[in-house]
């Protein structure tokens, strides 16, 4: 569905990503994880081709990503960002139908997938009237998410979507994340420096350092066979704060 | 398509114009000595019943009119010998005229019909200074180095003013201060300069108590007032050309200080000194009544022309607007959209706008010749930066977050500019328009420099006359425009920003 091989980026002497080769697994939420400046950023936007790798392809759906295919793919893929990327200027309803609407779809058939996708996200419809400056960040947030759905992609790739929302707020968000995630079965790959929510939302975790991957596994199989000294220090560093979520996982 | 068809609806306006009439149309410097010999000229042609004559009056310095005649966009101007040999055809001496004309004959002109008074350039001081330090010929100035010399740029700069003349007496002064001609009597009057140049046959010569040193080293030519006329003038209208023979050895000096005077001191219009001379001296039209210059202010700001020079002006700055509208946006989005273009542009439509806009005119001039277009082509350029730059940082300074969820989602690079960021760029675009229309509003007055009308009609007669309410009567409708135009703006931005924006 979604997989890369050998992409590598470089700035200058700086790398921010080695060659990476991942295939990510269907229907399932991968984690990436890992502290500021791992790379992990980098790897989600080359998957879309937000930047271009210095070496390397990545696949989605079947297709090698070109610059001749890329503005359709990008269209397979649900994409957002951690302020939720709402155009100001569009209020939440003319936001999520953007990108349906210049393609021309059938309004019948979006204000129905608008429908289905508000009751997806718990907002209410009559708060799609509003300008994003009006709405709550966690309101932001989901219909973000909405916009993302629009289409529905079989791809997610979310960016750091809770980093600027209030503790509660993100808890409530994390929730409803989780339930949608495992009600759509899509292949979602959500970036992250938070480690409770890696562990509340993985599947798998990918766990990243200094542009290289240093451990790729399910949360369960990195605490107990880390790879290397980082993984642990990692997760002991954000578990000792929250004992009693940290054992769910 | 809005774009495109705007852009053919001012391409037709701008050179509609530029099909020439037909008829004389006779030109003029801008002095009140030049309108009125040029008013004569015209009325007397209008008289002879040939063809039709049309008077662009005042439309600037001696390289401004000459360019304009070589053009062909006047047919005839009133020159003075002097000018043409030194000026024009850069001679060392005034030759006699039949020698002037051979050398004209190449530039396909011919000089002709001296009217009968020599205007030469002399220097003046104020009678009791030259009774206090005894100066009565040009060279004494050498031996008070510190009196404080204002001339006019044009005379600064000629070859026959102050350069040939600080060499030909070897005046000690470095850098006279430059002021223009219709001021120069005022800064002297009040004290600011202790000599000015002047020419031999200004009014105001002795309404100020001034002493024209004498010239004893013969060092100005002769100034003989001529017409400077394209050679086809004669063959194409004989009978308009007969009769303006009428003026040869017509008008003496007395007699044009006298006219002089009706303008720059009684505040008379140059048309009706003119319509006053040809009626009681050539028998032509009916005078103008006998009416007298000074009108009430409200009279005067609100008179006549106020609507026909409105309306001129509009057009100068509306005209402008769209152009640099039209060219300007897509200059910015080309700017963001190609980064290393954006310094390259930016500096380019900067540094127009550090140009004088009188310099400015006279480049364009030899390239559009006067009126409309020269005018409404360097206020296009000048609206330029505001507008381009605006668009740049309008679209530049979008949140990167916000592009990317836009190239995200899918949509085709022109896609993205419509829908997203050229309505979140709409604000500051808004804002580049406002501010190159306010500015507009006071450089159009420039236009009038060239013949283009609007406001600065006014500010310009006055500042040739020296009346301040006229200047006033132009500059006041000029500020009031700038700010109904601030404020319709204003009101425009509230109706027009999208809601999610305010």
């Amino acid at each position: 569905m979604i997989s890369c091989q050998n992409i590598s980026k470089q700035y200058g002497s700086l790398t921010a990503l080695a060659p990476v080769s991942l295939d990510f697994r269907e229907g399932s939420t991968t984690v990436l994880i890992g502290p500021s400046g791992c790379g992990k950023s980098t790897l989600l936007r080359i998957l879309i081709k937000l930047i271009d790798p210095d070496s390397g392809m990545v696949t989605i759906n079947g297709k090698i990503l070109t610059s001749d295919n890329v503005e359709s793919v990008r269209r397979e893929v649900g994409y957002m960002v951690q302020d939720g990327g709402l155009f100001p200027h569009l209020t939440g309803r003319q936001n999520v139908l953007l990108l349906a609407k210049y393609l021309g779809m059938a309004t019948g058939d979006n204000n129905r997938r608008l429908k289905e996708l508000a009751d997806l996200v718990q907002v209410p419809l009559t708060l799609l009237d509003r300008y994003p400056s009006a709405l709550s960040g966690g309101q932001r947030q989901r219909v973000s998410l909405m916009r993302a759905l629009m289409l529905d992609p079989n791809v997610l790739l979310l960016d750091e979507p809770m980093g600027a929302l209030d503790p509660v707020t993100r808890s409530d968000l994390q929730m409803a994340l989780k339930e949608i995630f495992s009600h759509l079965k899509k292949t979602v790959i959500l970036v992250t420096h938070d480690m409770d929510e890696a562990a509340y939302l993985s599947d798998e975790v990918i766990m990243m350092r200094s542009g290289s991957i240093v451990q790729h596994g399910t949360l369960e199989e990195l605490i107990k066979s880390p790879a290397s000294e980082f993984v642990t220090q990692f997760i002991r560093a954000q578990r000792s704060m929250l004992p009693p979520l940290s054992e769910d996982a | 398509m809005i774009k495109k068809f705007l852009c053919i609806v001012l391409l037709l306006t701008v050179a509609l114009p530029a099909f020439a009439q037909d008829g004389i149309t006779v030109g003029s410097k801008r002095f009140p000595e030049s309108e009125i010999l040029g008013e004569v000229v015209t009325r007397i042609i209008n008289n002879a019943g040939e063809t039709r004559a049309v008077h662009k009056a005042g439309l600037g310095n001696t390289g401004i009119v000459f360019a304009a005649l070589k053009h062909g966009d006047i047919d005839l101007y009133p020159e003075y010998t002097g000018s043409i040999a030194l000026e024009l055809l850069k001679e060392k001496t005034t030759p006699n005229l039949g020698t002037l004309d051979q050398q004209l004959a190449a530039q396909g002109l011919a000089v002709g019909v001296p009217i009968g008074f020599n205007d030469t350039y002399a220097i003046a001081v104020p009678e009791r200074l030259a009774e206090k330090d005894n100066l009565v010929t040009i060279g004494d100035l050498a031996k008070h180095p510190e009196l404080r010399l204002g001339f006019s740029q044009e005379f600064l700069s000629r070859t026959d003013g102050w350069p040939g003349l600080k060499k030909a007496y070897d005046l000690p002064f470095n850098s006279p201060e430059g002021i223009d001609h219709g001021l120069a009597y005022e800064a002297i009057g009040s004290g600011q300069v202790d000599a000015i140049d002047i020419y031999s046959t200004d009014s105001k010569i002795s309404r100020y108590h001034l002493r024209v040193l004498r010239d004893d080293k013969n060092y100005f030519p002769e100034y003989s007032a001529v017409l400077l006329y394209r050679v086809d003038v004669p063959r194409k209208y004989p009978r308009s050309w007969q009769a303006l023979q009428v003026l040869q050895d017509r008008i003496n000096a007395d007699q044009m200080i006298q006219m002089n005077g009706e303008v720059e001191l009684d505040h008379r219009s140059f048309q009706d000194v003119a319509s006053d001379y040809v009626h009681t001296n050539l028998s032509i039209g009916s005078g103008s009544g006998g009416k007298v210059g000074a009108q009430p202010f409200l009279s005067l700001l609100f008179g006549g022309d106020f609507w026909l020079l409105t309306e001129q002006h509009l057009f100068l700055v509306i005209a402008s607007l769209l152009l640099s509208i039209a060219v300007g946006v897509p200059l910015g989005i080309l700017a963001a959209r190609r980064r290393f273009l954006a310094q390259s542009i930016l500096s380019v439509v900067g540094i127009i706008q550090t140009i004088p806009s009188l310099a400015l005119l006279a480049f364009l001039i030899p390239l559009l010749s006067i009126g409309d277009k020269p005018a409404i082509v360097a206020l296009f350029l000048y609206s330029l930066l505001p507008i381009v730059r605006n668009t740049f940082t309008g679209i530049t300074d979008i949140a990167p977050s916000l592009t990317e969820s836009a190239i995200a989602l899918g949509l085709p690079s022109n896609a993205r500019l419509r829908l997203i960021e050229l309505p979140m760029a709409s604000r500051n675009i808004f804002a580049g328009i406002k501010t190159a229309a306010v500015i507009n509003v006071g450089t159009a007055t420039i236009a009038a420099f060239i013949g283009a009308g609007g406001y600065g009609e006014r500010i310009k007669s006055g500042l040739d006359t020296l009346d301040t309410n006229l200047i006033l009567a132009g500059a006041i409708p000029s500020a009031l425009l700038a700010i109904i135009v601030q404020i319709a703006f204003d009101f425009l931005d509230k109706a027009m920003t999208p809601k999610g924006l305010r």
